[in-house]
């Protein structure tokens, strides 16, 4: 019955809504009226206060300025140098607010370690709001990244019991460790509760340190509301963690329905914490960026936006955002709103410092004298503020054992990897590339394609280091162990796996279009010809492997030179189809390969190639050079040339060549004059 | 007989009450905003559940535009094909109607299919020839927010006829064509076709190469978050091209910019 009457409710239209919500409200406000007030302490008029709201956004769990892309310092990122600025804040201004405006828990490969890799049970708070505890934050919101590990985790971890059908029911759920600080979440809900998920705002009582008329130290409390919002586009990003356990609502509708209802319930000041940014294009609910329109929501006093990795306010912006009508870029409002935005990864604090006077019983903020500020962790000199030493002594063990993660072996291989010969033939640090890419298609179109069983799967990958940089600038593996971070040498790039299906055609103008890597080389001439043109070498898509074979007749100009394409033996047909694992770069027009445009894209997924192929080795264990480094499936199509054709490698490797069965390379020159520490080498095309 | 008639009466009364009240209560359901249609919208599309997809089903049946559009959203991005194909029969409906942003849909998935819908590159061709002559709701790109295909179907039907002509989709293979499909596409703000435009105007072609126009349309499709344009100024970067200098903390910086992008794309 209840239901049945709800559901009449929900499908009225929205005055009548309006209607039956303005009387329900008013019900509970007279029906509690009296009963939890207790008396104000007197606070004179005139008393005057400051009270600065501090912001983090984005920080991505960037919670030490260390770069695990790099495994090494970065100065220019990172919270615990953020914590130094919110320290000479609650220096500055005697009463202080420390908020978090979300995109907090992923972003870097800590998270992914306590996420993932070895994910931290109940009882143990994430680093990012273990640090976060110990820099006291007041309250915090829900940025889209918060759902990328999904709702289990993201209820574990912050310390919520989320009542959504995917997960048991609320009362069986465990309490875990998590920020000792309220996150406050309004705009999404529980598919099946319509209610939502997180607390949807909480009011914070803060005893100022103010001033009276008459000059006199006093303490007077303020009550403080903070409510949050994240983007509705969640839903699209996060549809496998999402769908059909949660829905969202428009952010306008929301402040609408929630404003009201914490001022009666005793919010002197509002501040609505928005991950998002502004866009004043025409007002949906599903819009990315609503916090433009929360500007005009009535009652809400400050506005602590997020999720662009920009920063506001600053005169000197360019950002289309924040150069609209009613922004003012220099004070730092949206429609008269003190409004912050602090960049990304602890770059900046945001500072809105609200000027608070004491009149008739209620703190009224004078906005002239009101200071919004983005605080850079970068000094005018370009050096940057000194680190809070608390912070990596806090986290020191997680830390260090993502480190230890990103160093662990994998793997072995019982050959050396490389792509000092990669344009000549070697295919060592290529083809485990291309298996890894091609078992992962195989095994998705198997469990999910029904339609495209049965068609032949292979797989294209490049030398993304093919020398550019010099002699350094190539991949190299020694022989044994094979780690993580050895996963980025073989596969350079953050990509991600894509399937295409194509002909037989397509293919063969995909070859040729890569085969550009080559100058074109007549035989008859006698002076020296450079065999490798200017074409770059992430661009030398390659197929290696034992079923498929082709030449490159690098005699021909660009788009003839693929010859005798064969798939296990037999010549391809023009109308044949294929299904390529590829990337995303490559699938969507990078390149501006014939026919690659996302059109033929046929699985387009969310995993990297890089993870895809450190699960390849994890699978098959032992690498081999039989098994995983010789299959040349592309070979130069033999031609006597009367002068020497050449190209530029690290030097001395003649033979590492031959024992990748490059058998027709020598060393001419150990230094090409090119000064960047390469060789020049020739190869006998006759061979 | 008096009592038989009184009977009557109220029962005429209860009946004219109600059917007062139906046609009130249709009324109500055809004036429903966009706002709250959008709204209904999202939760049949997240929650699959009944209430919201009775809402938008009602709302359509008493002739509210917004809903009807909205409704067959929810229909096409079902897994069950009877659904998908109710869907697809109501979009053309709206589409008939003049709707761009109908006339994209109905082209975009008659150009690759959907379970119970057959491809029809003839048909998809037409109707995105007629998405894009509509005028667009978004102002040109600007950078930072990219339109979604709700506020810019022209500029999303351009970037398919881009497709569609580049490939011969249905027609002959028309690379000049296909180019100046993919222009209009990029300067509606697509990202997808500012990200191609860049790779097009690398390598002489259809146009003769241009590193600064690749490097322009490249920056654009980045600031809205383009995995593939922050890759390939990462890469650019790493290698000094298009008139960069080689620079190892920028291409971090865009390295790790892609890896975050990746985190926003919506898979289809």
């Amino acid at each position: 019955m209840t239901r049945a009457v709800q559901n009449q409710f929900s499908a009225a239209p929205y005055r009548v809504r309006l209607l039956l919500g303005t009387m329900a409200a008013a019900a509970l406000v007279s029906g509690c009226g009296s009963s939890d007030e207790t008396p104000a302490p007197a606070i004179a008029d005139g008393t005057k206060a400051t009270l600065a709201m501090l912001e983090t956004t984005d920080i991505h769990t960037n919670v030490l300025s260390y770069d695990y892309f790099k495994l090494a310092e970065d100065k220019s990122i990172g919270l615990e140098r953020t914590a130094t600025l919110i320290a000479a804040g609650r220096k500055e201004f005697q009463n202080t607010m420390l908020l978090d405006d979300g995109d907090t828990i992923q972003g870097t490969a800590l998270a992914d370690y306590q996420a993932q890799v070895a994910p931290i049970d109940c009882n143990t708070t994430l680093a990012v709001y273990k640090v976060m505890n110990s820099l006291k934050y007041d309250a915090g919101t829900i940025g889209n990244h918060e759902f990328n590990y999904g709702l289990s985790f993201l209820g574990q971890v912050t310390g919520s019991k989320l009542d959504v059908p995917n997960l048991p029911p609320v009362a069986q759920q465990q309490t875990c460790a998590g920020p000792a600080f309220p996150l406050v979440l309004a705009n999404v809900l529980g598919a099946r509760s319509t209610q939502p998920i997180f607390k949807p705002y909480t009011i914070i009582t803060r005893n100022l340190t103010a001033t009276t008329a008459d000059g006199k130290t006093v303490t007077a409390p303020v009550k403080v509301g903070v409510i949050g919002f994240t983007p509705p586009t969640i839903m699209a990003w996060d549809k496998r963690n999402l769908d059909g356990n949660v829905f969202t609502q428009g952010l306008k509708e929301t402040a609408e329905k929630y404003v009201p209802q914490m001022r009666a319930e005793g919010a002197q000041i509002v501040v609505a914490m928005s991950h998002g940014g502004l866009d004043a294009s025409p007002y949906s609910p599903s819009m990315e960026n609503g916090s433009y329109y929360l500007s005009t929501v009535p009652g809400i006093d400050v506005l602590m936006i997020g999720h662009s990795h920009q920063v506001f306010p600053d005169p000197a912006s360019t950002v289309a955002q924040f150069n609209l009508p009613g922004v003012d870029k220099v004070k730092g409002t949206v429609n008269g709103v003190p409004t912050v935005m602090a960049n990304f990864w602890g770059k900046h604090l945001g500072v809105v410092a609200l000027s608070l006077t004491y009149s008739k019983g209620a703190w009224n903020i004078d906005k002239n004298a009101t200071k919004v500020e983005a605080r850079p962790i970068q000094n005018a000199d370009k050096t940057f503020v000194a680190a809070d030493p608390g912070i990596s002594a806090a986290i020191a063990s997680e830390h260090e054992a993502t480190i230890n993660y990103v160093k662990t072996p994998v793997g072995t291989t019982d050959f050396r990897m490389t792509s000092y010969f990669a344009d000549v033939g070697d295919v060592s640090a290529i083809e485990i590339v291309n298996q890894a890419q091609a078992q992962y298609v195989t095994d998705y179109v198997a469990a999910n394609l029904p339609e495209y069983a049965g068609i032949p799967v292979l797989s294209v990958s490049a030398p993304f280091k093919s020398g550019f940089g010099g002699a350094s600038d190539f991949t190299d593996v020694a022989a044994g162990n094979v780690a993580i971070n050895n996963a980025a040498d073989l596969y350079l790039y953050p990509n991600t796996v894509y399937a295409v299906k194509v002909t037989g055609a397509d293919l063969k103008a995909w070859l040729e279009t890569a085969a550009q890597r080559f100058n074109q080389i007549d035989p008859a001439k006698t002076s020296s010809q450079p065999l490798v043109s200017s074409y770059p070498g992430y661009n030398f898509d390659m197929i290696t492997s034992k079923d498929f074979s082709y030449e490159i007749d690098v005699t021909q100009p660009v788009g003839s030179r693929i010859r005798n394409l064969s798939y296990k033996g037999v010549t391809v047909a023009g109308d044949q189809a294929f299904i390529v694992a590829t990337n995303n770069y490559r699938a969507s027009g990078g390149g501006n390969f014939p026919g690659l445009d996302g059109s033929k894209t046929i699985y387009a997924s969310p995993d990297a190639n890089r993870d895809v192929l450190i699960a390849y080795i994890k699978r098959i264990k032992s690498m081999t050079s039989a098994g995983t480094g010789a299959d040349r499936s592309w070979h130069f199509t033999k031609a006597a040339t009367q002068g020497p054709v050449t190209f530029a490698s690290a030097p001395n490797l003649v033979a590492l060549a031959q024992s990748q069965g490059i058998m027709n390379v020598s060393q001419v020159q150990a230094d090409d004059g090119t000064g960047k520490g390469l060789a020049l080498y020739s190869i006998d095309l006759g061979k | 007989m008096s009592a038989r008639n009184g009977w009557l009466g109220a029962s005429v009364a209860v009946a004219i009450v109600a059917a007062s009240a139906l046609v009130l209560f249709g009324v109500a359901m055809r004036e429903a905003s966009s706002e709250h249609v959008d709204e209904w919208r999202m939760q049949a599309m997240s929650t699959r559940q009944a209430q919201a997809l009775w809402r938008l089903r009602i709302a359509e049946t008493f002739g509210n535009d917004a809903a009807r559009l909205a409704l067959a959203q929810v229909l096409v991005s079902d897994a069950d094909p009877q659904r998908v194909r109710r869907g697809v029969a109501l979009l053309r409906r709206v589409a008939d109607g003049g709707d761009a942003r109908a006339q994209l849909q109905l082209g975009k998935i008659l150009l690759k299919g959907l379970p119970g819908v057959g491809v029809d590159h003839t048909e998809s061709r037409e109707w995105l020839l007629k998405a894009a002559a509509a005028a667009t709701r978004h102002a040109a790109n600007t950078g930072e927010e990219s339109p979604d295909p709700d506020n810019a179907p022209a500029g999303y039907a351009a970037f398919y006829l881009a497709s569609i002509y580049r490939n011969g989709y249905g027609v002959a293979p028309d690379p000049r064509a296909a180019f100046e499909w993919l222009e209009r596409a990029a300067n509606a703000g697509v990202p997808q076709a500012q990200f191609q435009l860049a790779n097009v105007y690398r390598q002489d072609g259809v146009v003769r190469r241009d590193d600064t126009r690749a490097l322009h349309w490249l920056v654009l499709a980045g600031k809205a978050e383009l995995a593939e344009a922050n890759l390939a100024l990462a890469i650019a970067y790493r290698n000094g091209e298009l008139g960069l200098k080689p620079d190892e903390d920028e291409y971090w910086s865009y390295v790790k910019e892609t890896a975050h992008d990746y985190k926003h794309t919506i898979v289809p």
